[in-house]
């Protein structure tokens, strides 16, 4: 029998819950022509509800918009509606204990909480702010359906996280959360960009940035390996021209940038994890915005090098003891 | 005579240090020093620079990862990929030197190590640096190709190349190096190549061979 154009857009949608996809493999899985397929995906292109990319291979696919998830990364029907069910609960508790709206930070973190605790299979990822459910936190929006059968115990859970989320600051509640989660390197980064914008003491300044280049998670990505030791050395640097302390919020952007990064990178990881295909990913929804944020990294990085530069001058600069038993060891080292 | 550098002139000096015996280092730091006439770098030179300085860095990450981690094999990460077998040797000599200090202590101790390292040469780029020549997609690809048949390493016959390509614009100046594929008569060697025979040469300066 044949399909009508409604039943083809659907079989298309369908085909394109998992991943996207090329013309030629919609047309397979949604067991419709070529030129059919092209059509009907222009239409839906043009209702906004599936977008043209461009691989990183250069490939052209389909990808359904969900526009609910984080780079539109897929979810099931069953994990949207039970996230759904999640931010709703969490919205009506949060109004009815205190009297107001939850801020998005602090949606996220009840319904991670929540998830954590409750058990549930759901995507909860590791991302800017620290750990956030896949699905995008926005208070505003609304996300009511009808309540499954163990409504009871996931409210009691609601409930629970709501009345020990007390922290005074968004940056409190995101502290709090790297620790009960054992973040250590998340808490860190926190702890810099406190520092850098409020105290003035440079030796713990430079002792945190020390501790966060030790720490940051580089082994396997070579480019956060060069931004990280480009940014901790032209730290070093600035304090040895006497101009670390005018530099503080530039050093706060260039850390903010790099983060950024290093948290897409985060982001791949956890949801590599939990079974997220990693090639996936990067060819149709991160791959992208790895780029453009590794160019920002780049640029602040460059920008701040180009200070230290710029500032140079001959200062008498003496090796500390232990500096020297380093030089000595690597003396005959060319590295050519 | 004007002097053209090749990279381990320009590291060495910056590696100098009066507290430390190392004769080359000394030699490095003592020729450019006595600055006379104008110093030449080609832009491959700046390039191989920054990715030795590169190479130290993740040396000392290396050693700082196995620091954190004994059970960590030096070497096997991504990152140290671009290591070779002599640079892993060192990052394990700097281990069993600091094996028994905090990894916090010795990461500021190796940064400290680099910032220097990094600052004379920056130095150096800045205030006695004349000349940057040669883009690197300018070099000349045929020249490379016979000094190659004479040296192996592709990177110092990049570096010769330019500053035989550099020369035939002007007077004759130095070569400087302190490498041992450089060697004065492999040099001498090359200059009577026949497909070499129409270029001028720079006058060699091989530091590793004066007394």
């Amino acid at each position: 029998m044949k399909k009508s154009r409604e039943e083809i857009k659907e079989a298309i949608l369908n085909a394109l819950k998992q991943k996207p996809l090329s013309i030629q493999q919609v047309s397979e899985k949604a067991e419709s022509n070529w030129a059919t397929v092209n059509e009907v995906l222009e239409e839906l292109k043009n209702e906004k509800r599936v977008k043209e990319i461009i691989s990183t291979n250069k490939i052209k696919f389909y990808q359904k918009i969900t526009g609910d998830t984080y780079y539109n990364i897929p979810i099931s029907d069953d994990q949207r509606e039970e996230f759904k069910h999640i931010f709703s609960l969490a919205i009506e508790e949060f109004k009815r204990i205190k009297n107001r709206l939850p801020n998005k930070t602090e949606l996220a973190k009840v319904v991670v909480d929540t998830i954590i605790q409750a058990k549930r299979n759901l995507p909860v990822v590791w991302y800017i702010y620290g750990q956030i459910p896949l699905m995008i936190s926005d208070p505003s929006r609304n996300y009511s359906i009808e309540a499954p059968k163990n409504e009871a115990g996931l409210k009691k859970i609601v409930i629970e996280v709501i009345k020990n989320q007390n922290q005074k600051s968004i940056r409190e509640l995101k502290q709090m959360h790297y620790i009960k989660y054992d973040n250590s390197f998340y808490k860190l980064k926190e702890d810099l960009l406190l520092e850098l914008s409020q105290s003035k003491n440079k030796e713990k300044i430079l002792d945190l940035f020390n501790k966060f280049y030790l720490s940051c998670p580089i082994s396997e990505r070579t480019e956060i390996f060069d931004f990280t030791d480009r940014l901790y050395s032209s730290v070093l640097k600035l304090d040895y021209l006497s101009i670390l302390e005018n530099n503080r919020y530039l050093l706060i952007v260039v850390l903010e940038s790099l983060w950024k990064y290093i948290a897409i990178y985060m982001l791949l990881d956890s949801l590599t994890k939990i079974g997220y295909n990693k090639d996936d990913l990067i060819q149709f929804n991160l791959g992208s915005a790895i780029e453009t944020k590794k160019s920002c990294a780049e640029e602040s990085i460059s920008n701040l090098e180009s200070i230290y530069l710029s500032n140079l001058s001959e200062k008498d600069i003496k090796l500390s003891k232990g500096a020297l038993k380093a030089r000595e060891i690597m003396s005959d080292w060319t590295g050519e | 005579m004007d002097s053209f550098f090749d990279t381990n002139i320009i590291i060495k000096y910056g590696s100098y240090s009066p507290l430390i015996e190392n004769k080359l280092d000394k030699k490095c730091y003592e020729y450019i020093i006595h600055k006379k006439e104008k110093f030449i770098v080609c832009l491959y030179v700046l390039d191989e620079i920054k990715s030795v300085l590169k190479k130290r860095a993740i040396i000392h990450r290396e050693t700082l990862s196995k620091m954190r981690n004994r059970e960590y094999n030096i070497g096997e990460s991504e990152v140290s990929k671009s290591l070779s077998k002599e640079d892993i040797a060192y990052s394990k000599k700097l281990y069993e030197s600091f094996k028994e200090a905090d990894a916090e202590q010795a990461s500021k101790i190796f940064a400290e190590e680099r910032n220097n390292l990094d600052i004379k040469i920056a130095l150096f780029l800045k205030t006695k640096m004349d000349e940057r020549v040669i883009p690197v997609e300018d070099i000349d690809k045929n020249i490379v190709s016979i000094i190659n048949e004479f040296i192996k390493k592709y990177s110092d016959c990049l570096v010769l190349a330019s500053a035989i390509q550099e020369q035939q614009k002007r007077e004759i100046f130095i070569f400087v190096t302190a490498d041992n594929h450089f060697d004065p008569n492999g040099y001498d060697f090359i200059k009577t190549e026949p497909r070499m025979k129409k270029y001028k040469f720079p006058e060699l300066k091989n530091l590793l061979f004066e007394s």
